[in-house]
């Protein structure tokens, strides 16, 4: 039961992870904005809830509930990458590719460029020059079913719901995929394009701050990068086919997997560790083998919206 | 809608500031590599900015920069260097060839990793020979490397799965299982170092300071092709086009699918290139571990360099050197206490930057450039010249600052102005000129003397003391330059107008006047309307000065004219005769006399213009017709009418002369005949004036021929009394000498040389008598020769007049001749035929009477 225990733990760990990163990926590509850059936005909202959760920000160990005015801050803070990425691609036309490929790079590179300074001035005392989660005292992690990683799971379930809902079902969540399938149809309507694709970056930069911090939950020492996370929420996205529903079984899935790596439940099997790393990436790959006709993204994702055009 | 797109960055930009700062040139190459360059130093500023503050260390930032750009080019580092510049321009070439067939290859990595792990796989089962194997590797790597890209390339064609998500997928699957496969290979090469272990080590050429030249050989090989593909190939053609536009790809009849997948294979390939080339060649090891899970960045840079160099393969040479210096400084910079992701930190801004290259392309600082070529004083001139949109051509670095002093000095005094209150009385004294001037009347007097008022006490005086001062100076500087580069005149830009010098400088000195001086700003600033008609500030009305319009009748231009109403017509021509007339009379009055010859010239003027201008108003309407839709006349006056017109002119002027009357001459003719008879009246004119003159100086010279005369009799008078004198003086001298007699002596003596001097002095005057004469004599003599010479070219040109005159009568005549001939020819035929008619009908008679007799009336 123990071994089940951490796995389940760690999966559902993984699954909120990859669930705030997908509807990261989500929300801006609903608004027509492909955000590549999930991965480099993780790494910096990792970089910044190491502050936040620190000792030296609280001014002694934080307690339980300020937690939640941690990953608030985070997620504020990630908004700058969001605004880059924003600037970038509504207002300059730029590749969305690109400035994606620019996110990450950047993300990724002031993440481990800043991490022993920080760790240094955050922790003085501490040999370990890396940037850790605070909260691991408050919020055991244990190798039970019930642990605190279940919480963390139903909460970012519950934001997964919530956008759901708000995205299918009210006036506001309409408009906002209505710009991600065809922005001047909006826009003939009156109604700000630039605006709504700015809330989508801004509120996807978010998400993947929080997916960032969580990750923070899962190492015990961050070393500059997500561990690929953030491509694989990607692949969780495009496999989900841009719907929530579907989005949140293929990150159980693949949360899964990916928990399944780290212990020895499959290496018992006879599978090398490397295979199951891999398989999420051979799924993605042959849903898209099979998905790829259908054009399930948005219409207009990834096209830079200019008003003279009809 | 707008038919250009402009983003929101562009709209918002719409103002005043925008004219300094965006410009909408984007093609030049120059304005490429200048926005990769600013894009670049941007990058490179703000990582040092992130580094200084990250580790404290802002007073070692000089120290920073300067390891950055030479520590590696030392003696240790050079190889490093050169060899991280080599894999930086294969890995951007892999990326720029995929790109220009628009396919974003994020796999670099993935595919140079396959490569890589394929190749040292084979190599290490198969144990080839060390010569042969380093080309079976490079080429089973990329045949690697080109099969995954293909893969990548024909989901994209075939199935629309966007390359870049399936290339991270491809990348990851990679490797992964380049991991597993790497390790479980190298069990039995060396268990001890699984992951990081490369058999390869010891077959291919060794790095450490030993393959650097193939490395660059290979390098710039793959340059050379690529760049030659791209641009002179017909594929590298339908790739470029594939990539810009695929509907046109397809329209054009290409092989579109084809394209994509060759493109990615090529793509692949170079990566394979690249992951021979660092595994291989670079780095003894592969560093790849599970437990790291980062893909090599080798790829990611190659994408970093590919998107700053714009996709040139020749530029991509530089960005990466630049790269390359950045990537080996990173263990000096070790030494500073600066983390080594530093370069992480530049390439990924540097790559954000490439992505924001717009704002970087629609960048104008031509503010800096011109600074560094027209001279220190440009920017400070420009202020000024903006202000008067004036546009100094033709002025030296020398005078620029001369005019921005003056202009200081203006800013100067409107400071002191702004800054220091006049004392109360003054300002009462003002504010009471004011109520009068605005309440009485708006009388000139009164305005005058308010402003004196004001200038008095508010330093103004001083201004346009020293602007009259700074003219004079300026005008004396122009004239000396003027001779310096032998120039005959100078001249100013007004928009479209040009102002020459002799019209510049009655403004320049009218600005001396400081009210004068705001009006002509403002009227310079107005000179961008083309036409300066500020009475009636209607924006539908834009009259032709017509004046201009008549002065320049001759050269045949064309104008387009439109006029609303007669009245606004009357009364600009009422305003055009006005200024004319000042001009003409009003400029310099002196005495009263003058003064009412300028009033007789003005009113000349003035009903000549008037009459003009009314006369050709009525013309206009008359051949062009009025627009009665939009009340507005429009008129365009082609060359011709013009040419007419002034033809019309000529005509008059040379039917003047009698015997010209009714002559008929052509229009080339006429032209050379306008000219000879001005010149003629004008030599006419001459030999009547110098005549006049030359018989003026005769009469001039014969008062001191007689003057002469007298003086000369006087001298010879004087010489006898002389005579006698010096006689007497002999005698006495000859004679018995008394003591009594010697003062008698010395007066005769005394008188003698009075005498003497007497004749000297008038010999002179005589001798000047004569030579003013001879001189009169002289000047008239010339003026008779002139006189003379005149009379020849007079009588040249006459006679010229006179051979024109015979020879356009005489063509006239033989015009006439043929006419007359051909009239006559042209009845002969008329005569010829008619006759013929007439025994072709009486033939016809004749044959139908037959034929009525043969009883066959049908039959003709």
């Amino acid at each position: 039961m123990g071994d089940l225990g951490s796995l389940l733990d760690l999966s559902f760990l993984f699954t909120a992870i990859l669930l705030a990163g997908a509807l990261s990926g989500y929300l801006s590509e609903r608004a027509g904005i492909v955000n590549l850059g999930i991965d480099g936005m993780m790494c910096v909202g990792a970089l910044f809830f190491g502050i936040f959760s620190s000792t030296a920000f609280w001014g002694g160990v934080p307690a339980f509930p300020t937690i939640i005015i941690a990953l608030l801050l985070t997620m504020i803070c990630t908004m700058i990458m969001g605004a880059m990425h924003a600037f970038v691609c509504i207002h300059l036309k730029a590749d969305h590719t690109i400035a994606g490929t620019a996110i990450n790079l950047v993300g990724l590179a002031l993440a481990t460029f800043l991490n022993p300074t920080l760790a240094r001035y955050l922790y003085p005392g501490a040999s370990n020059s890396r940037i850790m989660c605070q909260y691991s005292s408050c919020l055991p992690m244990g190798p039970s079913l019930f642990g605190s990683s279940l919480i963390i799971f139903l909460v970012v379930l519950a934001i997964a719901i919530a956008i759901f809902f708000v995205v299918n079902k009210t006036k506001v969540g309409l408009r906002f995929r209505a710009v991600g399938e065809n922005p001047n149809a909006v826009d003939a309507q009156g109604i700000s394009v630039f605006k709504y694709q700015w809330v989508a970056v801004l509120l996807s930069s978010a998400m993947a701050g929080l997916a960032g911090g969580l990750f923070l939950f899962k190492v015990t020492a961050f070393n500059g990068d997500v561990q690929s996370l953030g491509y694989l929420s990607l692949a969780i996205l495009i496999t989900g086919g841009w719907r929530v529903p579907k989005i949140t079984i293929f990150a159980i899935v693949f949360a899964l997997f990916n928990a399944a790596a780290g212990t020895t439940t499959f290496t018992q099997l006879g599978i090398p560790q490397l295979v199951v790393f891999a398989i999420p990436y051979i799924i993605t790959l042959i849903v898209l083998l099979f998905s790829g006709r259908k054009s399930l993204a948005p219409a207009h994702s990834g096209i830079p919206f200019e008003k003279g055009m009809r | 809608m707008n038919s250009s797109p402009k983003s929101l960055f562009q709209i918002k930009l719409n103002n005043k500031w925008q004219k300094f700062v965006h410009s909408d040139v984007r093609q030049s190459t120059t304005k490429k590599i200048l926005a990769t360059i600013a894009a670049i130093f941007a990058a490179f500023v703000i990582a040092i900015i992130i580094a200084c503050t990250v580790s404290k260390a802002w007073d070692k930032a000089g120290q920073i920069i300067g390891t950055i750009f030479s520590s590696g080019f030392q003696d240790k580092y050079l190889n490093t260097l050169f060899s991280n510049m080599a894999i930086l321009v294969v890995g951007g070439l892999s990326f720029i060839f995929a790109y220009k067939a628009g396919l974003f290859n994020i796999g670099i990595s993935g595919q140079m990793v396959a490569g890589a792990t394929g190749a040292t796989l084979i190599c290490h089962l198969a144990g080839l020979p060390s010569g042969a194997n380093q080309f079976i590797i490079l080429i089973i790597s990329m045949c690697l490397g080109a099969l995954f890209a293909a893969i990548v390339g024909a989901l994209k064609a075939y199935l629309k799965i966007n390359e870049v998500v399936s290339s991270i997928m491809f990348n990851w699957i990679i490797y992964f299982m380049s991991i597993l496969i790497l390790g479980s290979a190298a069990i039995p090469h060396d268990a001890s170092n699984l992951n990081t272990d490369a058999p390869v080590d010891s077959l291919l050429f060794r790095m450490n300071g030993e393959s650097l030249i193939p490395l660059l050989i290979m390098a710039g090989i793959l340059i050379a092709i690529v760049a030659l593909v791209l641009n002179y190939t017909v594929f590298g053609r339908k790739q470029r086009v594939t990539g810009l536009s695929n509907s046109g790809a397809l329209a054009a009849g290409y092989n579109v699918k084809a394209n994509m997948i060759a493109s990615m294979a090529i793509s692949g390939a170079i990566a394979g290139v690249l992951g021979v080339m660092i595994y291989c060649g670079f780095s003894p090891n592969m560093p790849v571990t599970a437990a790291a899970k980062a893909i090599p960045q080798d790829g990611f840079n190659g994408i970093s360099v590919g998107l700053i160099s714009m996709c040139s393969p020749l530029a991509s040479v530089p960005v990466s050197l630049f790269f390359s210096m950045v990537k080996t400084s990173v263990s000096d910079l070790q030494i500073l206490n600066i983390d080594n992701h530093i370069s992480d930190v530049i390439f990924g801004i540097v790559v954000y930057g490439a992505a924001a290259i717009a704002l970087f392309l629609n960048l104008k600082p031509y503010w800096l450039t011109l600074d560094i070529v027209r001279g220190k004083n440009y920017s400070k001139i420009k202020h000024e010249r903006n202000m008067t949109n004036i546009e100094l051509l033709s002025l030296s670095t020398d005078q620029c600052s001369i005019l921005h002093k003056y202009y200081a000095f203006y800013q100067k005094q409107q400071r002191i102005r702004s800054t220091y209150k006049l004392p109360w009385y003054i300002r009462v004294k003002i504010w009471w000129a004011n109520v009068r001037y605005w309440v009485v009347t708006k009388q000139s007097q009164l305005r005058i003397k308010r402003n004196k008022t004001k200038d008095v006490y508010s330093g103004k005086l001083y201004y346009k003391q020293e602007m009259v001062h700074l003219v004079v100076n300026r005008h004396e500087e122009l004239v000396a330059d003027l001779k310096q580069e032998k120039r005959s005149g100078w001249y100013v830009k007004v928009s479209d107008k040009v102002l020459t010098s002799p019209d510049l400088f009655k403004k320049v000195k009218d600005a001396t006047d400081f009210a004068v001086s705001q009006e002509l700003m403002k009227d310079l600033q107005k000179a961008n309307e083309e036409f300066k008609l500020h009475p009636f500030s209607d924006h539908e009305i834009r009259l032709v000065p017509l004046l201009s319009y008549l002065q320049n009748l001759r050269t045949g231009l064309t104008y387009r004219i439109e006029i609303s109403k007669q009245n606004k017509l009357t009364y600009f021509a009422l305003m055009q005769t006005k200024e004319q007339a000042e001009s003409i009379g009003l400029a310099e009055i002196r005495s009263k006399k003058q003064y009412e010859f300028a009033r007789s010239v003005y009113f000349k003027a003035y009903q000549k213009t008037y009459d003009l201008v009314k006369r050709h108003y009525d013309t206009m309407v008359k051949t062009f017709g009025r627009d009665k839709q939009l009340n507005i006349l429009g008129v365009r006056f082609n060359p011709a009418v013009l040419n007419t017109l002034y033809m019309n002119n000529l005509k008059k002027e040379i039917s003047s002369i009698g015997h010209l009357i009714n002559c008929p001459l052509s229009k080339a003719q006429l032209r050379e005949v306008g000219a000879l008879v001005s010149e003629t009246t004008y030599l006419q004119s001459k030999i009547e004036s110098s005549g006049a003159q030359a018989i003026s100086f005769r009469k001039m010279a014969q008062p001191y021929f007689e003057k002469n005369k007298k003086l000369t009799k006087e001298a010879e008078e004087q010489y006898l009394e002389l005579k006698a004198k010096t006689k007497k003086i002999n005698q006495m001298v000859n004679g018995p000498l008394a003591s009594a007699q010697l003062p008698a002596i010395n007066e005769l003596i005394q008188q003698a040389d009075e005498i003497n001097i007497a004749i000297t002095n008038t010999k002179v005057d005589a001798a000047d008598a004569r030579d003013t004469g001879q001189g009169y004599i002289d000047r008239c003599k010339q003026l008779n020769d002139e006189v003379a010479e005149a009379t020849q070219r007079r009588d040249n040109a006459n006679r010229k007049i006179a051979s024109i005159v015979e020879k356009a009568r005489n063509d006239e005549q033989n015009i006439k001749q043929q006419k007359f001939e051909a009239q006559r020819l042209a009845n002969e035929k008329a005569e010829r035929e008619l006759r013929r008619l007439a025994e072709r009908r009486a033939r016809k008679k004749a044959h139908n009477a037959k034929a009525m007799k043969g009883g066959q009336p049908w039959a003709i």
